[in-house]
């Protein structure tokens, strides 16, 4: 099983060769180390731009969890036939083009869309609203498309936990209330935090919504690593954004991990 | 008798903790052999290293003759039945049978021959064309079974062989497995806890705990003459009593002297083991104690009391004399019944 | 347990939300109008005319052997992958990153698939958008056929060695057909992912082989136009359709 241990090693090639880009530097021709990158990304700008696609991205994902964990109890209260047909429902439109998925918004969303359209011949309003390229229509999008990842680590944590655990609590004399919010929530826990985790991460990352739904004024630190990359053809700096993200994620993961273990270690 | 499988000083340890310490037994031509004991005491990983699953620390394994350690677990005329049984679920209940002989190149005629005739041979004649997951548990065991001995490995090993089927189902395989190891006279070697299926089935036992082989002996033998508290503990139902031997006379930690005259050196410390029919309930009784509970067996009902010993006395009655628990009684036996057990 | 009650309006405004958008781009698609919001009658033309662009045809055709050599690449390697982290490791830190591809963003990983193409100096092309799909696509089925390794009696295989097969033999003869299921459902999944697959192609691609969603991309920076809705609605149906069939063999459920 050697082969197995190689291909391991892949994607940790790829993560490597990030490290590599953000130490060194190459202008075309000259390789040459400096940390000038580094200072430019502190520039305001670029940090108001991060700030923004954080502040969007959690928004994005209180969101999630607020429909989204509602609705993976829902499903777990179901008969257990259905309960399959129910996730299949839920993460179906995840496999499908995210292009797409984010066209359709536009349809919705534009100054003739349906969306207005219905409002207008309602006589709701009299003049079609601004939806398309808000901030708000960022959110709806980035929502729109994780949504389903929010439901299914919350289904599959409540699932796992045991139901006479609940009742156990009850015949030991704890109310309803009582029973649900100290042995359900924290069991439920792990598995919510690791639907936030799957939310907030692609979310950051994203640049087709912004561009899309956006329209360009709403900047997130997608769009801006992807017109480095591509546009400014600067990738050095682009690395150091890219990079920026990552550790901040990767410290995300580490506080969920952190977080996992002490509710699951201690309960 | 001739000894088929020699197993020497075998040693093999988990993280610093012995899972084999200094094994050696002989297992004979044609026997059906039965390795005893509790979990943790080792008999799964000699099983394991016996089919070529384990590797050794130290020792020799040595099969008719030849040293098989490094024999690699496809290479040896060994076969093992699961306790899972571990049935191919793609294949049917022939191409499961006939895995060995394909690997062997046979070619198809005597295959086809082999499969059928032993498919019969375990009940399952018109099963062939089944799928696995149709079985039921014990239907299942026979395919397992079926599968290793088709090859006529010179040992076939079962890892626990009745534990996952019901209690009915259990005694009509006990009776099975020893009709089909005559028949078709290959060596069995069970490895199971239920110290009661190895008493039934086997021709001699190795009670095994910790690792260590405590006694090898034959079911009478191991009931009759356990070596040490563990085995007597372990086989069968008995109370073991600590004794003060003095002048053919056993002074019991309650006070109570009882005759004894079985043979030992006087003025020694022994255990005194007691099956429960050796003792009896009679008003003339020297032992007093009261009833805890009553368990019915069937033809008598086993008593346990607590006599103000260091246990309580388990014993039998007959089904007309039970007692009640609470009520007072009195026991006693014979001075020559009884073993004496070393301390090990 | 009582039933879902009141939560079940939660679950249905839900599935709502989720395909109401997805619903109306299949409505809009059989509009006659040319101008997409006016609803002037029902027709196909649109998927005819469809067949009769190029670009798109190319982007088809470009996606087709992209998502086809996936499939097969991702599945064998994520095969060995899943085998090798769930029977040969025990280390946590091993799985993880084993199965990092499939959670990390796509735009980091894209990122890094261009600056590791570009620093060994391969040039851009279906190659390199085939290696990069690869890549994540290894990882979901790693992570699917773990999910199925773990349901397997590990017995199995070395029962196949007791009755006298060698390793390789058995690997062949019992370790993948009891994986077989894993192993479709991998299959369809990767080509769908893959299909649909825009953020890492855009980086890793060439410019003169773009794939469908590439060409669509292109396609909906200029507006909502009919022919769009047509496509979107032909690669929904067609994504859709593929995820219901690999359900038959896996169920998504068991793979978290």
């Amino acid at each position: 099983m050697g082969y197995v241990i190689a291909f391991m090693v892949l994607p940790i090639a790829i993560i490597a060769t990030y490290s590599f880009f953000q130490r060194g530097q190459y202008g075309g021709i000259v390789y040459s180390l400096t940390l000038d990158n580094f200072a430019r990304a502190l520039d305001s700008l670029y940090v108001g731009i991060l700030g923004t696609s954080v502040a969007l991205s959690s928004t994005v994902t209180l969101l999630a969890l607020l429909i989204g964990f509602p609705t993976a109890l829902a499903i777990t209260k179901l008969r257990p036939q259905h309960q399959n047909i129910a996730l299949v429902l839920v993460i179906l439109p995840f496999w499908t083009n995210f292009l797409i998925r984010t066209y359709a918004w536009i349809v919705l969303l534009s100054s003739e869309g349906l969306l207005n359209q219905g409002l207008l011949g309602l006589g709701i309003i009299s003049d079609p609203l601004a939806l398309l390229y808000t901030p708000g229509a960022v959110v709806m999008g980035l929502l729109y498309a994780y949504l389903p990842l929010m439901v299914l680590p919350i289904y599959a944590a409540l699932s796992r936990i045991d139901p006479s655990l609940r009742e156990a609590a009850i015949d030991l004399g704890a109310s309803r209330f009582t029973a649900i919010r100290q042995v359900v929530f924290p069991l439920a826990i792990p598995g919510t935090l690791v639907g936030c985790v799957f939310v907030f991460v692609p979310s950051v990352g994203n640049f087709i919504v912004p561009e899309l739904l956006g329209g360009g004024k709403t900047v997130m630190v997608g769009n801006l690593i992807r017109d480095q990359f591509l546009k400014a053809r600067d990738w050095p700096f682009g690395s150091v954004l890219a990079i920026a993200m990552v550790v901040m994620l990767v410290l995300l993961f580490a506080l969920q991990a952190r977080i996992t273990k002490r509710v699951l270690g201690q309960g | 008798m001739t000894v088929l499988l020699d197993i020497h000083n075998v040693s093999k340890a988990f993280d610093q903790l012995a899972a084999l310490d200094n094994v050696s037994l002989q297992i004979h031509t044609n026997e059906f052999f039965a390795i005893l004991g509790p979990s943790g005491s080792g008999k799964t990983t000699l099983l394991r290293a016996l089919a070529g699953f384990e590797s050794l620390d130290s020792g020799q394994i040595v099969l008719d003759g030849q040293d098989v350690a490094d024999v690699p677990p496809n290479e040896r005329p060994v076969n093992l039945m699961f306790q899972s049984y571990a049935l191919f679920p793609h294949m049917t209940v022939f191409d499961n049978v006939a895995y060995g002989l394909r690997r062997e190149k046979r070619p198809q005629g005597e295959i086809a021959e082999r499969v059928t005739s032993l498919l019969a041979t375990v009940g399952l004649g018109d099963m062939a064309t089944r799928r696995t997951h149709q079985l039921s548990g014990g239907q299942k065991q026979r395919v397992a079974l079926a599968r290793a001995i088709v090859k006529r490995p010179k040992i076939l090993l079962l890892d626990e062989p009745l534990s996952a089927l019901d209690r009915k189902v259990r005694e009509d395989m006990q009776l099975e497995l020893k009709r089909l190891q005559h028949e078709v006279g290959i060596t069995f070697v069970v490895v199971t806890h239920d110290q009661e299926e190895a008493m039934s089935m086997a021709d001699r036992i190795a009670v095994m705990d910790q690792g260590r082989v405590e006694q090898v002996a034959t079911p009478v033998e191991l009931y009759k003459n356990p070596g040490n508290p563990f085995v007597a503990n372990f086989i069968g139902t008995s109370t073991l009593l600590r004794g003060h031997l003095s002048s053919g006379r056993l002074h019991l930690t309650n006070g109570v002297k009882v005759p004894c005259s079985l043979p030992s050196v006087d003025g020694a410390e022994i255990w005194l083991m007691l099956r429960p029919e050796d003792i009896s309930q009679t008003p003339a009784g020297a032992i007093t104690g009261t009833v805890i509970s009553t368990n019915f067996y069937g033809p008598n009902c086993l008593v346990v009391a607590e006599c103000g010993l260091e246990i309580p006395v388990k014993y039998l009655v007959g089904n007309s004399e039970v007692p009640r628990v609470g009520d007072a009684t009195k026991i006693s036996w014979a001075g020559d019944t009884g073993v004496v057990v070393r301390a090990s | 347990m009582t039933g879902v009650g009141k939560l079940g309006w939660v679950l249905a405004a839900v599935c709502f939300f989720l395909y109401a958008p997805i619903a109306i781009v299949i409505v809009m698609s059989f509009n006659a109008s040319k101008i997409p919001f006016q609803w002037t009658g029902f027709s196909t033309r649109w998927y005819s005319e469809l067949f009769a662009n190029a670009s798109v045809l190319e982007g088809l055709r470009n996606s087709l052997i992209v998502g086809v050599s996936t499939m097969i690449l991702s599945v064998v390697l994520g095969v060995l992958l899943a085998i090798g982290i769930t029977r040969h490791s025990t280390s946590s830190a091993v799985q993880a990153l084993a199965l990092a591809p499939a959670i990390i963003p796509d735009l980091a990983l894209a990122i890094g698939l261009l600056a590791l193409f570009s620093a060994i100096s391969v040039p851009l092309g279906l190659t390199t958008v085939i290696l990069s799909h690869t890549i994540f696509c290894m990882a979901f089925v790693a992570a699917i056929a773990r999910g199925r390794i773990l349901q397997i009696d590990p017995a199995l295989e070395e029962a196949a060695l007791d009755l006298g097969d060698t390793p390789r033999g058995v690997f062949f003869r019992v370790t993948v057909p009891s994986l077989m299921p894993a192993i479709i459902a991998g299959a369809l999944l990767s080509f769908t992912l893959s299909f649909d697959e825009f953020v890492i192609t855009f980086f890793t691609n060439g410019p003169s082989t773009p794939t469908l969603p590439i060409v669509i991309y292109s396609m909906v920076r200029f507006g909502v136009t009919p022919e769009i809705n047509a496509l979107a609605s032909l690669v929904l149906l067609f994504s859709v359709a593929i995820v219901l069939i690999s359900q038959r063999s896996v169920k998504l459920s068991q793979s978290i």
